[in-house]
């Protein structure tokens, strides 16, 4: 009698658990959410970005004495920045995904200057359209705005030295930025609550698991967008179309 | 504009003097993360509800369609702090058996669940309020009084302007797009996308040479006065 009632049990999460993975209406890049974190972590994501951020603001501090009106092409730079994480891409669940546009960002203006931007992007995100929070600040920078772009850059770089085609280096490198950056979240979230069966790993592993499901289609969607997006980009900078650069 | 953008700078409070609202939502802010109490985190969640509808005149029903956004996130991390897979059946309060693993909700995550939840919400009032009530310009005045690097803040102030600038050309391209079945299937969306962020780049990008001039006409030295 009592299995059967467990079972009944069982059956109705996971029905609820699907019902929730399908109709989000539309799917987030992995943001944490305002509050979520315990104080100490909180603190340590915020400790262990700022020096990215300290590195960031010296090198635009350093672009701005040589020339002031780069202000501008920087701001310029944020702004679309953030207004690609406003782009809808179709998803296979049938809701809609937004891309991060941390890889394009790292590929086009570097990972130093892109920590800056992504921080305040992230602010605006916070107050402007409710996604992450102030208190996650630090630990969303960490993972959507250091070892994101980093990872994008790096990649990008290496694969461009192998002579490996650019719009599948493109690719990789952005879709490889996305996978990071849920990757990171997801052990920032398992450290900060570990399960109490089966430790960190176990957390981590169901994070990992259940996120995958929304987080493995947007890398790659955001991936063929932005090597896509990179081409469209060259193609019209090849028609006289040139945009200075920041650096 | 965006949404929260015009509750911000149309409601009863957005005039009043920023660093009390601050001080309001921040001290809101830190009392709910520093402390795991159920109940301190419901009465601040009560409260900044209350001061977000009757003081600052914000709809009910607009303020909790908010609520909405971070719904999914919520729930999926929630679900997967309140489920453990484990070989042995241990001490679960209930348990399924499914494929050789007891899938299960122990007392510890039950309790952690509710913490986090109730915790969450606190926060996230706590954040609405700022968003609702303190527009972007005095945003800046709070930043200035917390010291933020001047660099930083020049650029909050201009990404924020050419954000507003740009998101009207920006849903505008996305509106044709999409009347001219640009989101028809798969394959035309994934192109549409494409064109429209590369579109976007060389737009955004290119008005560099015009606002520059914009700039010398103004006398522009190097620094904006913020």
């Amino acid at each position: 009698m009592k299995s059967k009632r467990n079972k009944m049990y069982g059956l109705l999460s996971l029905s609820l658990f699907l019902t929730i993975i399908f109709f989000q209406g539309e799917v987030q890049a992995m943001h944490i959410m305002e509050g979520f974190l315990p104080k100490g972590w909180a603190l340590f994501w915020f400790a262990l970005a700022s020096p990215f951020f300290i590195a960031g603001v010296k090198k635009l501090n350093k672009i701005f004495k040589d020339d002031p009106d780069k202000k501008l092409l920087v701001a310029l730079a944020g702004a679309f920045v953030f207004l690609l994480s406003a782009l809808k891409i179709p998803s296979v669940t049938g809701s809609c995904s937004h891309p991060t546009g941390v890889g394009l960002g790292a590929i086009l203006f570097g990972p130093t200057v892109m920590t800056v931007l992504g921080v305040i992007v992230l602010l605006f995100q916070a107050l402007l359209l409710a996604h992450g929070g102030i208190t996650t600040l630090g630990a969303n920078a960490f993972s959507m705005a250091v070892a994101g772009p980093f990872v994008a850059w790096f990649l990008f770089k290496a694969l461009k030295k192998a002579k490996v085609n650019t719009s599948f280096s493109v690719f990789i490198a952005a879709a490889a930025a996305d996978l990071f950056t849920y990757i990171v979240t997801s052990m920032q979230l398992g450290l900060a609550f570990p399960d109490p069966v089966t430790g960190f790993s176990g957390a981590l592993l169901k994070f990992l698991m259940i996120f995958a499901l929304t987080q493995i289609p947007i890398a790659i969607g955001e991936g063929l967008i932005t090597s896509l997006a990179y081409n469209k980009i060259i193609e019209y900078e090849g028609e006289g179309m040139a945009y200075e650069k920041i650096d | 504009m965006l949404q929260i953008d015009i509750y911000a700078n149309s409601n009863r409070l957005s005039t009043r003097n920023p660093y009390i609202k601050g001080l309001w939502a921040g001290a809101g802010l830190l009392i709910a993360i520093m402390t795991s109490n159920v109940y301190v985190h419901m009465a601040i969640t009560v409260l900044a509800a209350l001061a977000v509808v009757l003081m600052a005149g914000i709809k009910f029903t607009a303020y909790l369609k908010l609520f909405r956004i971070p719904a999914s996130f919520l729930l999926l991390s929630i679900a997967t702090i309140l489920v453990s897979v484990s070989p042995a059946r241990g001490d679960f309060l209930v348990s399924v058996k499914l494929l050789g693993f007891y899938f299960g909700i122990s007392d510890g995550s039950l309790n952690m669940a509710m913490m986090l939840l109730t915790r969450s919400l606190a926060c996230l009032s706590a954040t609405y309020f700022i968003s609702l009530t303190i527009p972007l310009n005095q945003i800046i005045l709070i930043l200035k009084k917390i010291r933020t690097p001047r660099s930083v803040i020049e650029m909050t102030v201009l990404m924020y302007r050419f954000i507003s600038v740009f998101i009207e050309e920006f849903s505008d391209m996305q509106n044709a797009l999409e009347m001219k079945s640009g989101y028809r299937n798969f394959k035309t969306s994934y192109r549409s996308v494409s064109i429209l962020a590369g579109t976007l780049f060389l737009r955004v990008m290119n008005s560099y040479k015009d606002w520059k001039t914009a700039l010398e006409v103004k006398n522009y030295n190097g620094n904006f006065y913020v």
